[in-house]
């Protein structure tokens, strides 16, 4: 701060941000006026920019139009697991294609990466079956599992581990430490800012998927969010200003959660470049 | 914690699926078993879309608990947009729910697949009991398969308040097509500028595509030639209705489809917006809460050449591969019973089809002579289906506001839409 | 889990690290296998079949390849997802811009704009696009109010040809762009300060910086972002869908080739065709991003 050029204030730069930033906000924003609105409030030409008076009714609507609670908590629950579990196995895949040496790397590498090129709809009915026969519908588990075996979150920890030093594996494989010991103590604890970026996009993935929970979880008590709204939405009269509450519930929590991460995940992304 | 083997038994097991394709069908028993006693327990799982009809649902369920109190019903329901999508890989699956709400456009695929129950043999169902128009939308080779829980009709939906103020009379009987486009001429003309329309224009098929094409002599599917199917919208009378619809669009009359698409016809006429609306009996849970109810009123359908109306209703089927069939059988009993039909008429929820029971629906909405519904059910056609209906709803649902969309090429966008669906149908087994 | 080292002579045979990779990868690859090759490889094998609507197949040959050649919908289908794409992929260099602004050092409120550009990343599709439909109002929507505050009558931007295309585009890349913009702001952190010190001293200024220096050493992050960003728009679906509705006049001109799977798979009950559009639509990611690694390799630097 001490430095000439940067006490000097950029009107430029900061009018642009503001009205760019402005722009990426505004849904949210209008989101949330419509969500205090009434129906007509919400349909009038030309459009009205702050309700006459607040109807905070519109939430607690909510809650007698879909189970809100149970669905926050299997959405948390789903979303929680296919996290930890996707940390731990990324993670550990990541390593191997990063720091091992095996034959036919290379092309089990490629060949993990071509799930990402291929359109989901195309998983579906087949993982519905494997789904069921494990018994596993309409549960947590069910819900969960094939997202916990992700690609993206596997290409992302191999950026990260080809970008860490290979000093300190050096270092504990002369004290005797087995490959597992060196991942386990030393190279997942270092990962912090990659594991928290793998966390929330997994996070993300899992909070906002929709086509998933709706064919494996049918009971309308033990389904996410997501697929609550779109039952919503399915009604003969859409009610807009109580959608529009329901949505901004429902997405409170990840902007929180991503606010609250937001430096360790710009951190994590820093080594996302694809390398070699 | 995920085993390897049980995934490996999965995969396995799905591998076999894909080799043997139709082979497991003759493993199910497709026996139909007693219904269960009263002092029986069990449990099993209901399947239903609309979610506005889950406390009359409830209601049955808990009246049907204090007969087997140790039978547990769990429901669970769907938007409808995905209920059929959501079906159909529970069906491939084998997953399908004990009992499950299906309609006229996907009983065929299901009965003729062996998916649904023969429900011939079920003790404390008689087909007598429903209008025969229903129980023949619901029987497949000689058998029924499902029970008819309601019926909807079409009929012409007015606002009193809005007519009068552009200085139209009430209908009284039914209208011809002359008579309701000038109707709704006389409204927009007068009421546009308040952003009011005659009538809300849309491509709704069952109540209004359908209906109009039957009543200019044309039809939407008949029996062609060696047992297939063919498409009707290249006929005369579909051409004739498509234009109707689309010279009203052209001179104002009716917003046009880029419009209704964003403005449902419903909710036009619901907020006050519309004069006019041909709709089903369905209308009116939505419409006992509208702003505007106290000036609207029902009227019989508008007529053409012909007078032609279009009946459809919900079914309640069972798993032919149900686990439990005797707590299944009992409660599909019981939602065919009239107990059953006069809770779900009491709560307003559905027009009941059970003989004898409609009166309490009326009652229940009185503000709407809901009676006109009930009437046109004797004379209406059954609802066009055939094995694989959902494969050309599909088709309507894209091209019918094509057809509507004003692009000066009508005739060749209907003559595209028969001949996709010329090509679903012949597929058809 | 076995954690035992392998006995020594079998881990010279397999490589310096022995079967550790086996015991890094098993739990990952047993989930992949499961829940993603053998469904790509059923979906080949689909594509031979002919399906009845609950999964029984009989062997159909090339009559599904067929189908496909003669499918009127398929080339529109092909030009509106290459179009969206394209559309999406702009959004990168308009993030380079937003990212080398915010990362400028010492600017003030920083935290504060990067929520603001984020934010996108945590929407939630099925509810913004109900929301972004409102926006796009032919009627009541702020668009084209603000359209007619200069005096233009907006068109209908969800329900008309073309316009729902790119009202589309526009909200593909409205929600692609937070990530575009942490990923280079990441990169642009990551630039070591000496650099810039180096070129001010060659006199380079502020724009010659940017291009000779910043955009260089970002080209792996850009290579990266081109990569998923292209693979994520040909696979455009769940906001077509949840922005156009149904009975959309529009919308027999807007599909996309995920569309067209959908509908053939989920509505027309025809699975054995839905597999071949399926391998359609990933033998376009395939080449184009086959293409890109070749390209790559011009303009991409490393170190």
């Amino acid at each position: 701060m001490t430095d000439k050029r940067t006490t000097r204030p950029r009107y430029g730069t900061h009018a642009a941000l503001l009205i760019g930033g402005a722009v990426m906000v505004f849904p949210f924003a209008w989101q949330l006026i419509m969500s205090l609105s009434t129906h007509a409030e919400v349909t009038s030409v030309p459009p009205t920019w702050w309700p006459e008076s607040l109807q905070w009714q519109n939430y607690p609507a909510v809650f007698e139009q879909i189970p809100f609670f149970n669905q926050f908590l299997t959405t948390a629950a789903v979303t929680v697991a296919r996290v930890v579990g996707q940390l731990l196995l990324c993670a550990m895949a990541g390593y191997a294609f990063a720091r091992m040496e095996f034959r036919g790397k290379g092309i089990l590498f490629a060949l993990v990466l071509s799930i990402l090129m291929v359109p989901y709809q195309i998983y579906l009915i087949p993982q519905y079956e494997i789904i069921q026969e494990l018994g596993w519908l309409n549960t947590v588990a069910g819900i969960a599992a094939p997202g916990i075996f992700s690609a993206f979150g596997t290409f992302l920890m191999r950026q990260h581990f080809l970008g860490m030093p290979r000093s300190l594996e050096e270092a504990a494989r002369l004290d005797g430490a087995n490959p597992w010991q060196t991942f386990w103590r030393i190279m997942f604890p270092l990962s912090g800012p990659s594991l928290s970026a793998v966390a929330i996009l997994t996070a993300l993935a899992s909070w906002n998927d929709l086509m998933w929970p709706l064919i494996v979880a049918t009971y309308d008590d033990r389904t996410t969010l997501a697929v609550g709204l779109s039952t919503m939405q399915g009604q003969f009269t859409t009610d807009y200003p109580v959608m529009m509450a329901a949505s901004f519930m429902a997405m409170l929590p990840l902007m929180i959660l991503f606010i609250v991460l937001q430096r360790r995940v710009v951190e994590g992304l820093a080594h996302s470049g694809m390398k070699g | 914690m995920i085993t390897r083997r049980s995934l490996l038994g999965a995969a396995g097991a799905t591998g076999v699926a894909l080799v043997g394709g139709c082979a497991r069908e003759p493993e199910i028993d497709r026996s139909l078993e007693p219904p269960a006693a009263p002092g029986d327990s069990g449990a099993i799982t209901f399947q239903i879309w609309d979610k506005a009809q889950e406390p009359a649902m409830q209601q049955i369920i808990d009246a049907f608990h204090e007969q087997y109190p140790d039978i547990d019903v769990t429901m669970s329901s769907a938007a409808f947009a995905s209920y059929f999508e959501r079906l159909r890989i529970q069906a491939t699956g084998d997953d399908l729910p004990d009992v499950f709400w299906i309609n006229g456009p996907n009983f065929e695929l299901y009965a003729s697949y062996g998916m649904l129950q023969d429900l011939s043999g079920l003790e404390g169902f008689d087909p007598a009991n429903y209008p025969e128009n229903l129980t023949e939308l619901y029987t497949y080779q000689g058998s029924p398969y499902a029970i008819p829980k309601d019926f909807d009709t079409i009929a012409l939906w007015y606002n009193r308040d809005l007519l009068h103020r552009a200085g139209v009379d009430e209908p009284t009987g039914s209208w011809s097509w002359e008579e309701y486009r000038d109707a709704s001429e006389t409204v927009t003309r007068a009421l546009g500028g308040e952003q009011i329309w005659g009538n809300p224009g849309g491509v709704a098929n069952q109540a209004y595509i359908y209906p109009l094409i039957m009543q200019a002599g044309g039809f939407v599917l008949d029996e062609g030639k060696e047992g297939k199917a063919v498409s009707g919208y290249d006929s005369p009378g579909a051409i004739e209705a498509f234009s109707f619809l689309d010279g009203m669009i052209r001179d104002g009359i009716a917003p046009d489809v880029r419009y209704t698409a964003e403005n449902v016809p419903s909710d036009l006429f619901n907020s006050g917006r519309a004069a006019l609306l041909q709709s089903g009996n369905w209308e009116a849970a939505q419409l006992q809460d509208s702003p505007v109810r106290e000036h609207l009123g029902v009227a019989p359908l508008i007529h053409g050449s012909e007078e032609a109306n279009v009946i459809h209703g919900i079914g309640y089927a069972m798993s032919a591969r149900s686990r439990n069939k005797p707590a299944a059988s009992a409660f599909l009993a019981f939602l065919g019973s009239e107990e059953a039909h006069r809770i779900q008429a009491e709560a307003g929820a559905a027009n009941p089809a059970f003989v004898g029971t409609n009166d309490a629906y009326i009652e229940a909405i009185p503000e709407f002579s809901l009676d006109v519904f009930v009437e046109a059910a004797e004379t209406a056609r059954p609802y066009p289906a055939s094995q694989n209906t959902s494969a050309w709803l599909q088709l309507e649902e894209l091209l019918f506001p094509k057809i509507l969309s004003g692009d000066g090429e009508l005739e060749k966008n209907a003559a595209d839409l028969a001949m996709r669906m010329n090509g679903v149908l012949a597929d058809e087994s | 889990m076995n954690h035992d080292p392998a006995p020594l002579t079998r881990r010279r045979r397999r490589g310096r690290d022995g079967l550790w990779p086996l015991v890094f990868l098993a739990p990952l690859m047993i989930g992949v296998v499961a829940f993603y090759f053998w469904p790509i490889l059923a979906t080949v094998l689909n594509s031979f079949a002919s399906f009845d609507p609950f999964g029984g197949r009989s062997f159909a040959g090339l009559e599904n390849y067929r189908t496909l050649l003669g499918d009127s919908f398929i080339p529109r289908a092909v030009l509106n997802t290459a179009v969206y794409t394209a559309i999406v992929l702009l959004g990168i260099p308009i993030a380079l811009v937003v990212a080398s602004l915010l990362t400028q050092k010492g600017l003030r409120f920083s935290r504060f704009y990067q929520v603001l550009f984020f934010l996108p990343a945590v929407s939630m599709p099925v509810a913004v696009a109900l929301v972004w439909r409102m926006i796009f109002n032919q009627e009541f929507g702020v668009v084209n109010w603000a359209l007619s505050v200069i005096g233009i009558q907006g068109p209908y931007w969800v329900t008309a040809p073309w316009w729902s295309l790119l009202a589309v585009s526009v909200v593909g890349l409205w929600s692609s762009l937070p990530l575009a913009v942490i990923i280079l702001s990441a990169g642009l952190q990551g630039v070591p300060p000496e650099l810039y010190e180096a070129a001010q001293l060659d006199g380079a200024g502020a724009l010659k910086q940017f291009r000779s220096v910043t955009v260089p050493l970002l080209t792996p992050s850009i290579f990266f972002l081109m990569i998923i960003t292209a693979i994520n728009g040909f696979q455009l679906f769940d906001l077509l869908f949840a922005m156009m509705g149904q009975a959309n006049p529009a919308m027999a001109d807007t599909q996309s080739l995920v569309y067209l799977f959908y509908s053939e798979a989920f509505r027309q009950n025809d699975q054995g065709y839905a597999s071949v559009i399926a391998l359609l639509i990933l033998l376009i990611i395939g080449a184009f991003t086959l293409l890109q690694f070749q390209a790559q390799k011009r303009w991409v630097h490393y170190d």
